[in-house]
């Protein structure tokens, strides 16, 4: 019972039966909204409630751009300006160059992106409130500039007299319905660039894992950099076009237009509405554009409202509306309980899939020489070199504080690597975070990192597709067989105990095959029986790839059993390499680390 | 197997988006999109309606909040003297208020709602942008605007359907100048202006006729809405050796550059004002001793008590605990005569209401505060308001409630001077683009087109 | 020469206050890396508590001042231990709660006391002449507050226990409940004084910039931009940064067109954030 309600929150991806309940529910949902949207001009034919529909449709695709952002893991206070930014480009391309509305208008969406991508290139680095606060500057500089451009934006004041859109099909744009059809369809392609950025597409999923977790993402081959970018320039881009759609609504545009606020009110719009969910930035757009409307609220009302909104946000519904209604609605049917518990059907029984031979992967060899690395003065690992070769499994062991998480970091490129040279089949590669992934390079971290907002099953996939689409859906069920999973493949990843996690990082490990796998301290925090299990499941998982690994770990009988050859480091130089019956004679390393 | 990973089809996603999007668009255009057909019933309900578009919040409520009430007021008073007749009916006014917001979108989509709601009459406008924007519509929805914001790119366009009934900058500020120069000898002027045409106008007006007198105007500075700190540019007034600070900018920031140019070392200099300057700005502005005497151009209700005053300050207090300013009285007024014009033209149609407006404003004249000299009506520009305003000095220690917080000062000339540019003027015909107009004539100028146009100066 | 000295003064005196607004937020960002949007709010609400007290209890400046130290006091604890205390670690959450707290401070404040400008007391205090220089008297007050306010707290810090209670809490919280300290309560502490300090900063720039609920915004930035400028936590940081950009502002509005030069500031801040995202001192220098 308990896990069912778990699973109906989530409502993303569900068993076979809870996810066709998911998708039916989405497809009841998504036809009412259209059949509701389709009508609602029909039914409020006041010019007033025409005026506040459109709004009400082009703030949904502003908020659906915005989304993109939010789920990439990043909050921008900006997503306005850019609308702005779209209104001025199109506005002064008609108006002052003599392009006509079509071109402009697709214009106006590219200028948002180039913006965008300009802005997601400069404040790349920075997270968090660093990032928002960098967005919103941009946005007061845009406004500065486009206040002293008089010329060519009228300043303050703005432009206006912006040139209606030639007729749509015979119709005129004087009709505010013309812009509200018109308005919905571009919000219905919002809607599923929104998608394919989310679920719909590899690009979306990882953009996704990149917002839950940036490490744990870089470590499944995503490009935090460039992922960041380009959901940056697909937002601004869709900004842009809604910017320059409304500013022809309203007839025109001014500085005062974009100002931070508005950018905020969009961002309220997304977390209030859900921005994991995929109705949520339009439902949040509804509520959010209707409620002062209803209420007739002056600004400053409307101000306190979205204040309440944002506070019961962060008390209440930290998910949003959405999920908040699914939960609820969930509660009142007691839907989706008998679907969505552990079993499915068809799932396979833990270590009842054989694995094929096709799964061997080539083992990577790997050579480390001399490898340097430190913070400031503070020098981690100092000239460390050894070799591992294809397909055995390598231990490193030593004390706490030799360097040892260190050395994988900077293998893995999350570390810096002052110097020395790293040699994959013998190539010297230069780290970095999805670089290596896409090399082959599965990891694990000591703490067993996993990606929220995530189910199991959507976990494994994503970690799956690291080095391009999924290939063989077998193999992934030999993966999900050999660590356990078949039962939890629905829940929430931040439902899972210390042991489930830790069996979920080593399937999203070797979900993409890797032909060299780092498992740091994989037997951290595990009792007995767990250790022995986990144990018996790396020889699997050994045997049935044939990867190279390379394994930290605590727990010296584990090492001596599963390990062809070991390396000991200590204060951030390797002071044995050798056989693990020779290491463990070893003086130098009984004193330093096995004595102990 | 292995259901779980198979996602939705994306190829089946696309095309059923592509498809809603085909039937979005398809419903929407087979429903019988009405063409532009806007409401011509100018009295839905039996009713007249009048919508102020104002500011209901922010920076300049001390503006807005009586300039609200007074076209409140007006309206009650005529529908308490039984309201407006038209074509044998009778119809009461019903006031509606929209959200300026001081932006473009605010304006514009107050004004939107009203025109959709079948609102043929707006008033209000303190922004230069919420005007400016609802300008490119408002003939299209056969809706008036009564506004009072001057500034040649904002009221010298085109727009049959504008009544503009105040002042304009061209024509009153060379009086600052005249009096600066004359009557106190300032001969090194500085001038600090919000950056848009409302500003420049001020600007340029006061500087032609300044410089024509042998003055100079040794520093010409710039504010801006959001702006809070004036010490850079104050001294460089100090330093340009300034003997008179003219601050053209009436809210916001107005009172914080006052201030912060007394405290800064022009502790004594005479200070001009423009724009919604009421007693409220002037208190912001550090008190009595920062402004007293500042000199400020007043209509006539704003300089001269009577007992309407009495009645109508202690309203307004009552309602917002603010006094009355010049807003109050233009608004107030404008609305009347509005609503006059309607029975004059024995119409409710705002395209036959406006040309009536210039017979109303002269033959009820002696019913209005402001007491104008008729109106001049343009080909393309929409009706002007001929204001006359009174060269003043601001009194600090007057009682705000019960007395004008206004002293005329200077002399005759200066009473009763002509806020309007003389019908002559190349300006009421040209595009405010033309560079070949003389858009700032100089005091001379002006009175040798008074001349000629036959205007003789209004009685005190 | 003469002018670009007086315009240099106007900056260091423009700096201090911009110092002085900022030093709240700097203690709390830099002790409780609190992300706190509604910095600039609370320093309205501030500024309101002594306004009203003023009026209310017909206080003069300095009891009326010494009110709205410890009613804010009170209101900084109150939002810590409900709010801010609450989402410790997550700072999506703080930085929502912040900006939903704002807006409500906001749009109350309008609502409740209107948006005319107010005074506390006169402010139409003279200008002090330095031999050729004009250094405005109100300025001069908030720029000596500064450098007292500031002295102050890095004493407190550097040199009292309480202080390295503090900076035990902020270098270490787990580590500083390992030696008997309450992080939570030093918290609350703290951020009841950093919002007391904003609320005396308020009151002391009042005769320059007025009172109106529309003071928050300039309050919000401005100290955004010193403190990152500064870097996170220093406080010796939120003195240069202001000094600094306050004469970067007086530069730019001195010599460039007035609706260039409001750019500039911002140029700086977004270039910091860009090239050197700690600050000018950075965590090397973590607390004075």
């Amino acid at each position: 019972m308990m896990a069912a309600r778990l699973t109906s929150r989530t409502a993303t991806d569900a068993s076979p039966r809870g996810r066709r309940g998911v998708r039916t529910g989405h497809a009841v949902f998504g036809t009412v909204l259209a059949i509701a949207a389709l009508a609602a001009p029909q039914i409020f034919t006041s010019g007033y409630a025409l005026d506040v529909l459109v709004t009400m449709v082009l703030n949904a695709v502003m908020a659906l751009g915005l989304a993109i952002v939010v789920r990439s893991g990043r909050m921008s206070l900006a997503q306005a300006t850019f609308g702005g930014i779209g209104g001025y480009a199109s506005g002064i391309l008609m108006m002052q160059l003599g392009w006509s509305w079509w071109p402009a208008w697709f214009a106006s969406g590219v200028a948002g992106a180039a913006f965008g991508l300009l802005l997601g290139l400069t404040s790349l680095r920075l997270r968090g409130f660093y990032f928002a606060i960098a967005t919103f500057t941009f946005s007061l500089i845009a406004i500065q500039i486009l206040s002293a451009w008089r010329d060519v934006t009228g300043g303050l004041s703005g432009m206006f007299g912006l040139p209606i859109p030639p007729d749509l099909f015979g119709y005129d744009w004087l009709d505010p319905r013309v812009y509200y059809y018109f308005g919905l369809a571009v919000a219905v392609g919002a809607l599923i660039v929104c998608w394919l950025c989310t679920e719909g597409s590899r690009f979306g999923r990882r953009l996704r894992a990149l917002g839950a977790d940036e490490i744990v993402a870089g470590s499944i081959g995503v490009p935090a950099a460039p992922y960041r970018i380009l959901a940056f320039a697909i937002a601004s881009g869709v900004a842009g076009l809604a910017g320059s759609l409304n500013a022809h609504f309203i007839g025109g545009i001014s500085p005062a237009d974009i100002v931070p606020s508005a950018s905020v009110f969009i961002l309220v719009m997304v977390l209030a509405g859900g921005a994991q969910s995929l109705w949520g930035p339009v439902i949040g757009a509804i509520v959010l554009t209707g409620i002062p409307e209803v209420l007739r609220a002056s600004a400053q009302w409307s101000m306190v409202l979205y204040g309440v909104f944002l506070l019961s946000y962060v008390y209440l519904f930290r998910d949003g509306l959405v999920p908040l209604f699914q939960r609820l609605a969930g509660s009142l049917t007691g839907g989706g309980a008998t679907a969505a518990v552990a079993a499915r059907a068809d799932a396979p029984a833990p270590g009842t899939v054989r694995p094929h031979a096709h799964y061997r992967v080539e083992g990577a060899s790997l050579a480390l020489e001399n490898i340097t690395c430190g913070f400031g003065d503070y020098i981690v690992l100092d000239g460390v070199s050894f070799a591992a070769q294809k397909g055995e499994i390598f231990g490193v062991i030593g004390p706490n504080g030799a360097g040892k998480t260190t050395l994988f970091n900077t293998l893995t490129g999350i570390a810096p690597m002052r110097g020395g040279r790293l040699l994959l089949n013998g190539a010297a590669v230069r780290p970095s975070p999805s670089g290596m992934a896409q090399l082959g390079v599965g990891r694990t971290f000591q703490h067993p990192f996993v990606l929220g907002n995530h189910t199991v099953a959507q976990s494994i996939r994503v970690a799956a597709e690291a080095r391009g689409s999924i290939q063989d859906q077998d193999y992934l069920d030999w993966v999900i067989s050999v660590c356990d999973l078949a039962t939890l493949l629905d829940l929430p990843t931040d439902r899972l105990t210390h042991y489930q996690r830790r069996l979920l990082t080593i399937a999203m490990a070797i979900a993409p095959r890797p032909a060299l796998l780092l498992l740091d301290e994989p037997l951290a925090g595990m009792d007995e029986t767990e250790t022995a299990e986990l144990k018996e499941k790396i020889a699997a998982i050994h045997d049935a790839l044939a990867c190279t690994i390379l394994l930290i770990e605590h727990k010296i009988g584990v090492v001596m059993e599963l390990c062809d050859n070991l390396a000991v480091l200590d204060f951030g130089k390797i002071i044995a390499t050798g056989e693990p019956h020779a290491i463990a004679r070893d003086p130098v390393v009984i004193e330093a680390y096995l004595g102990a | 197997m292995s259901v779980y990973f198979k996602s939705y089809n994306r190829r089946a996603v696309l095309r059923g988006g592509a498809m809603l999007g085909g039937l979005t668009l398809s419903t929407a255009l087979g429903s019988r999109v009405a063409n532009a057909a806007f409401d011509t019933t100018f009295a839905p309900e039996g009713k007249i309606a009048v919508g102020t578009i104002l500011p209901l919040s922010g920076g300049f409520t001390v503006v807005s909040q009586p300039w609200i009430h007074s076209i409140k007021y007006a309206i009650d008073e005529v529908n308490a003297a039984g309201g407006i007749k038209v074509g044998g009916e009778t119809y009461q006014v019903e006031n509606v208020i929209g959200d300026e917001q001081y932006s473009a979108a605010g304006g514009i989509s107050a004004f939107k709602k009203m025109a959709a709601d079948g609102v043929h009459y707006t008033a209000g406008y303190v922004s230069v942008e919420a005007p400016a924007a609802v300008q490119g519509i408002n003939e299209r929805s056969n809706a008036m605007m009564i506004t009072g914001i001057t500034g040649k790119d904002l009221i010298m366009t085109n727009n049959k359907l504008r009544f503009y009934e105040f002042a304009v900058a061209q024509a009153t500020a060379p009086y600052h100048a005249l009096y600066a120069f004359n009557e106190l000898g300032i001969r090194r002027a500085a001038s600090i202006e919000l950056t848009n045409t409302w500003g420049t106008d001020f600007h340029l007006a006061f500087a032609r006729t300044f410089e024509e007198l042998g003055g100079e105007v040794v520093n010409r500075s710039y504010l801006e809405a959001s702006q809070t700190d004036f010490s850079a540019q104050v001294s460089k007034m100090v330093a340009a050796k300034s003997e008179m600070l003219y601050i053209i900018m009436g809210d916001g920031p107005a009172s914080a550059a006052a201030l912060q140019a007394r405290n800064g070392g022009l502790a004594d200099i005479p200070l001009f004002a423009e724009g919604a300057w009421g007693p409220e700005t002037f208190q912001d502005a550090g008190g009595a001793k920062n402004v007293d005497g500042t000199v400020y151009q007043g209509s006539r209700p704003y300089v001269f008590w009577s007992d309407k005053h009495s009645e109508l300050s202690r309203k307004l207090n009552e309602d917002t605990d603010l006094y009355l300013n010049n807003w109050f009285w233009h608004g107030y007024d404008s609305t009347k005569i509005v609503l006059w014009a309607m029975e004059e033209a024995n119409s409710l149609d705002p395209r036959e209401v406006i040309e009536a407006i210039p017979v109303v404003a002269e033959k009820r004249r002696d019913e209005l505060m402001i007491r104008p000299e008729g109106a001049i009506a343009t080909a393309n520009k929409g009706v002007f308001l001929k204001i006359p305003l009174w060269q003043s000095r601001f009194d600090a220690s007057a009682d705000f409630l019960n007395e004008s917080c206004l002293v005329p000062v200077g002399g005759e000339q200066y009473q009763g001077l002509p806020g309007w540019m003389p019908e002559n003027w190349a300006g009421y015909t040209s595009d405010p683009k033309d560079e070949s107009v003389n858009w700032y004539p100089t005091l001379n100028e002006i009175e040798a087109m008074r001349k000629d146009a036959g205007e003789t100066r209004m009685p005190l | 020469m003469q002018l670009f000295l007086q315009q240099i003064i106007n900056g260091l005196l423009l700096g201090g206050m911009f110092a002085l607004m900022s030093i709240g937020l700097s203690m709390v960002f830099g002790i409780m890396k609190t992300v706190n949007f509604a910095y600039g709010a609370l320093y309205m609400v501030g500024g309101y508590a002594a306004y009203w007290s003023a009026e209310l209890l017909g206080l003069s400046l300095l009891p009326a001042l010494i009110c709205a130290f410890l009613i804010m006091f009170a209101v900084g604890a109150v939002i810590e231990i409900i709010g801010f205390g609450q989402f410790r670690g997550n700072d999506d959450a703080s930085l929502i709660f912040g900006l939903g707290l704002s807006l409500v401070l906001k749009g109350g404040a309008v609502l409740a006391w209107g948006s005319q400008n107010r005074f506390i007391g006169d402010n139409s205090a003279p200008a002090i002449e330095l031999g050729p220089f004009i250094v405005p008297y109100a300025r001069m007050t908030a720029g000596i507050a500064s450098l007292a306010l500031i002295g102050l707290i890095y004493l407190l810090i550097a040199r009292t226990g309480l202080g390295r209670t503090f900076r035990a809490v902020a270098d270490n919280a787990e580590r500083a409940q390992l030696l008997g300290i309450d992080p939570r309560l030093i918290n609350v502490a703290v951020f009841g004084f950093g919002t007391a300090i904003a609320a005396v900063a308020c009151v002391l720039l009042t005769p320059v910039y007025s009172l109106s609920p529309a003071v928050d915004d300039t309050a919000l930035f401005t100290a955004f931009t010193v403190v990152i400028l500064g870097g996170l936590g220093s406080i010796a940081g939120c003195l240069v940064a202001g000094l600094i950009l306050g004469v970067i502002y007086t530069l730019s509005f001195a010599y460039l067109i007035s609706n260039v030069a409001p750019i500039v500031p911002l140029l700086v801040l977004i270039l910091t954030l860009i090239l050197r995202p700690q600050g000018l001192f950075g965590q090397k220098e973590r607390l004075a």
